[in-house]
C-alpha cells in the first residue's frame, strides 16, 4: 500500500489521522489561496488591484504546480488514476478547457492578447487540479478563510461607502465617488460579484452545518450579503436571490417559501427606504421597458450587440481570449451606427463585454461556451444516494446547484470568468465540490 | 513510483515552476513598476520649466522606454508614454508609428484623437480625418481638434453618419 493510498484509507475509515504531509500543504496551500487573492493589493501604483491578483493567482497555480508533482513523486499516480475513474467528467472538462484554450490562442485575431489569458487558464487549472488532488485531506475549516475574507471586504467597503474610512489613495482612479468602494478587491462591480459567491457559500454551508458552526457561517453570510448591498451591484444581488432559493429549496419548500416571503419584504422596506441597490433595479426595468437599453444596462448593451456581432462572424473559433478589448470599437461602431438593434446612445469603451457567456462565445466561439455550460451542469450533478455520511459530502451537495446557478447568473452582467479573484474563488470551490461530493 | 523517477519528476516541476514564476510573474511585476515610473517622468518632463529641460529629459524617457519595450512588448501605457516623449521633441512621424504600433494591440478612442494630433502635426490631413471620425464615433467628446478645417471635416463626415442613421429611422 503506498502513502497516499494509506492515508486515503485512514479518511474514508474514520481512524485517528495518521499524519502525513499531504494533510498539512493540501488544506494550506488552499487556504492561502483563499485568503491571498482576496487580501493582496498594490497601493500607490496605478493598478491597485488587478495586475498584483492576476500575478497572486499564477503564483498559487506555479506552487500548485509543485505541490501535485511533489505528491506523484512521493506517492505514485494512483490518486491520479482515481481522480479519472471518480469524476470523468470533470476531468474531461478540464482537459476540454485546456485543448480548446490552446486551439483557440493559435487561431486568435490577436495572438499577444489571447497569450497571457492562456497562462491565466492554466494557473487556474493547476489550482483546481491541486485543490481535486487533495480534497480528500482538506477538511471543511478552510471555507472559514472566506468568513475572514468576506467580513475584511465587507467591513471596509461599508467604511468607503459611509465615508468613514478611506485606506486607499484612489483619487486618480476613481472616476466618480461610488468607484471609490473597493474594498480589497478592486471597483464596487468586483467586490460585489466576489462578496455575492462567498455570502452564497456561507449560506450553503450554514445550511448544513449545526448550532455553532451554522451561526457562524450564518453571520458570514449575512455580512458578504450587507457588503453585495453596500456595493449596489444589481447583478450580483439578483445572482444571490437565485442561489439563496435553491439553498434553501434543497432544505425544504416550506424553507424556499418562507425564503421567497422574506426577500419579498425584505425588498418591499429595501424599496420604501430608497436602499440604492433596489432603487436602481427598479429603475433599470423601467429604463429597459422605454427601449433604453444602455441606460438600463450601465452602457453594457452595446457591448453585448458587439460581441453577439463578432460571434456572428466567427461562431466556431471565435476571436481570439482576450481580443474583445482590441475589435470592440469596431464591432461597437456598426451596432451604433445599425439603429434595428436599439442602442441609441454610444456605449462605454469596456475592456470586457460585461457578460461572459457572450464574451465567451465572441472569443472562443460555440465550442467554448458549450464547454462552459457544460462546467455549470456537471458541478450541478449530485453524488449517488450511497456514500458516507461525511460532512464535507453534504456541503458538497448542497453548494454544487446554487454554486453553477449563482455564477451563471453573475456572468449575465459581469464578467468573474475574466477576474482573478473571482476565478480563483470558482476554481477552488468546484475543485472542493467535485473532490468531496466522492466521500 | 521508483525515487529516481520520483526526484526527476520533482526537479522537473521546480524548474518549470521557476521558469514560469521568472517570466511570467516576475517579468510583468517589473514591467508595471518601470511603467509606472516613466509614466510619472513623463508627466513630469511635461511640466519642465523649460524648452531644453523638456527636450534633454523627453529624450532619456525615450531611450529608456525602447529598451523597456524590447522586454515588456504588451504593455499599451509604454507605448503611449513613448508616442508622448517623441511628441516633446517633435519626433512626430516616429510618433505616429508608435501609436500605431500601440493600436495593433489596444483599440481606444483617445489612442485614434492622440494619432489625430500627430497627423495633422504632419500635415497628413486626410488620415487624420480618419482617426479623429474613428475616435467620435464611439467617444464623441474625445479630444480636442485644434486644426479648424479637419474639425470641420470630420464633423461633416459624422454629421451624415447621422443623417444616415435617422434616414434609417424612418
Amino acid at each position: 500500500m503506498t502513502v497516499t493510498s494509506r492515508s486515503i484509507a485512514d479518511t474514508e475509515s474514520g481512524s485517528p489521522a495518521r499524519w502525513c504531509w499531504e494533510r498539512v500543504a493540501f488544506p494550506l496551500l488552499t487556504a492561502a489561496g483563499l485568503i491571498v487573492l482576496a487580501i493582496i493589493i498594490a497601493p500607490g501604483r496605478t493598478d491597485t488591484f488587478r495586475l498584483i491578483k492576476d500575478l497572486a493567482l499564477r503564483a498559487d497555480g506555479a506552487l500548485a504546480f509543485v505541490l501535485v508533482s511533489a505528491a506523484i513523486a512521493w506517492a505514485g499516480s494512483g490518486r491520479i488514476r482515481e481522480m479519472l475513474r471518480e469524476d470523468r467528467a470533470a476531468a474531461m472538462t478540464l482537459l476540454a478547457v485546456l485543448l480548446w484554450s490552446t486551439i483557440t490562442t493559435l487561431v486568435s485575431t490577436n495572438r499577444p492578447l489571447s497569450v497571457p489569458s492562456l497562462v491565466d487558464v492554466f494557473s487556474a487549472a493547476a489550482v483546481f487540479i491541486m485543490v481535486w488532488y487533495g480534497a480528500r485531506w482538506i477538511p471543511k475549516w478552510v471555507l472559514v478563510t472566506l468568513i475572514f475574507t468576506a467580513a475584511l471586504n465587507a467591513t471596509l467597503v461599508m467604511l468607503q461607502s459611509f465615508r468613514i474610512w478611506q485606506p486607499l489613495d484612489l483619487e486618480a482612479t476613481a472616476t466618480a465617488p461610488h468607484h471609490a468602494n473597493t474594498a480589497l478587491i478592486g471597483n464596487p462591480n468586483d467586490v460585489g460579484s466576489y462578496l455575492a459567491l462567498v455570502a452564497l457559500i456561507l449560506f450553503a454551508v450554514a445550511s448544513v452545518e449545526r448550532r455553532l458552526l451554522m451561526v457562524l457561517y450564518g453571520a458570514g453570510a449575512l455580512i458578504a450579503t450587507a457588503g453585495v448591498v453596500i456595493s449596489q451591484t444589481r447583478t450580483a444581488v439578483l445572482a444571490l436571490t437565485a442561489g439563496l432559493l435553491l439553498v434553501t429549496l434543497r432544505r425544504s419548500r416550506r424553507a424556499a417559501l418562507i425564503a421567497i416571503v422574506l426577500l419579498a419584504v425584505a425588498g418591499a422596506v429595501a424599496f420604501s427606504m430608497r436602499v440604492r441597490v433596489v432603487t436602481r433595479i427598479a429603475d433599470s426595468i423601467e429604463m429597459a421597458a422605454a427601449g433604453r437599453w444602455n441606460d438600463a444596462t450601465s452602457n453594457r448593451f452595446t457591448p453585448i450587440v458587439a460581441a453577439l456581432e463578432m460571434f456572428r462572424e466567427r461562431p466556431l473559433l471565435g476571436f481570439g481570449p482576450k481580443t474583445f478589448r482590441y475589435h470592440h470599437m469596431e464591432y461597437s461602431a456598426v451596432v451604433e451606427r445599425d439603429t434595428s438593434h436599439g442602442a441609441r446612445r454610444p456605449g462605454t469603451n469596456f475592456l470586457d463585454v460585461h457578460n461572459d457567456h457572450v464574451q465567451l462565445l465572441a472569443e472562443t466561439g460555440l465550442p467554448g461556451y458549450a464547454i462552459f455550460l457544460s462546467a455549470l451542469f456537471f458541478l450541478c450533478r449530485n453524488p449517488s444516494a450511497s456514500g458516507s455520511e461525511d460532512s464535507r459530502r453534504r456541503i458538497a451537495a448542497a453548494l454544487g446547484l446554487p454554486f453553477a446557478v449563482t455564477l451563471a447568473v453573475l456572468c449575465l452582467a459581469q464578467f468573474p470568468l475574466h477576474l482573478a479573484i473571482t476565478r480563483h474563488l470558482i476554481v477552488t470551490i468546484a475543485a472542493l465540490i467535485v473532490g468531496w461530493r466522492r466521500l | 513510483m521508483r525515487p529516481l523517477a520520483g526526484i526527476l519528476l520533482l526537479t522537473a516541476s521546480i524548474a518549470a515552476a521557476a521558469l514560469f514564476t521568472n517570466r511570467l510573474i516576475v517579468r510583468p511585476w517589473r514591467c508595471d513598476t518601470a511603467k509606472d515610473r516613466l509614466l510619472r517622468m513623463t508627466i513630469q518632463t511635461e511640466k519642465s520649466p523649460s524648452q531644453h529641460e523638456i527636450s534633454a529629459r523627453a529624450r532619456k524617457n525615450i531611450d529608456e522606454l525602447r529598451r523597456l519595450l524590447e522586454q515588456c512588448p504588451a504593455v499599451p501605457d509604454l507605448y503611449m508614454a513613448l508616442a508622448l516623449n517623441e511628441q516633446l521633441v517633435g519626433r512626430y512621424e516616429e510618433a505616429s508609428v508608435t501609436y500605431g504600433r500601440l493600436l495593433e494591440i489596444e483599440q481606444r478612442p483617445e489612442i485614434y484623437s492622440a494619432l489625430g494630433n500627430v497627423l495633422v502635426r504632419l500635415g497628413r490631413y486626410d488620415e487624420a480625418v480618419e482617426a479623429y471620425v474613428k475616435a467620435r464615433r464611439f467617444s464623441p467628446r474625445s479630444g480636442t481638434i485644434n486644426h479648424i478645417e479637419t474639425r470641420r471635416r470630420v464633423r461633416e463626415r459624422l454629421r451624415q453618419e447621422l443623417e444616415g442613421r435617422e434616414d434609417q429611422d424612418d
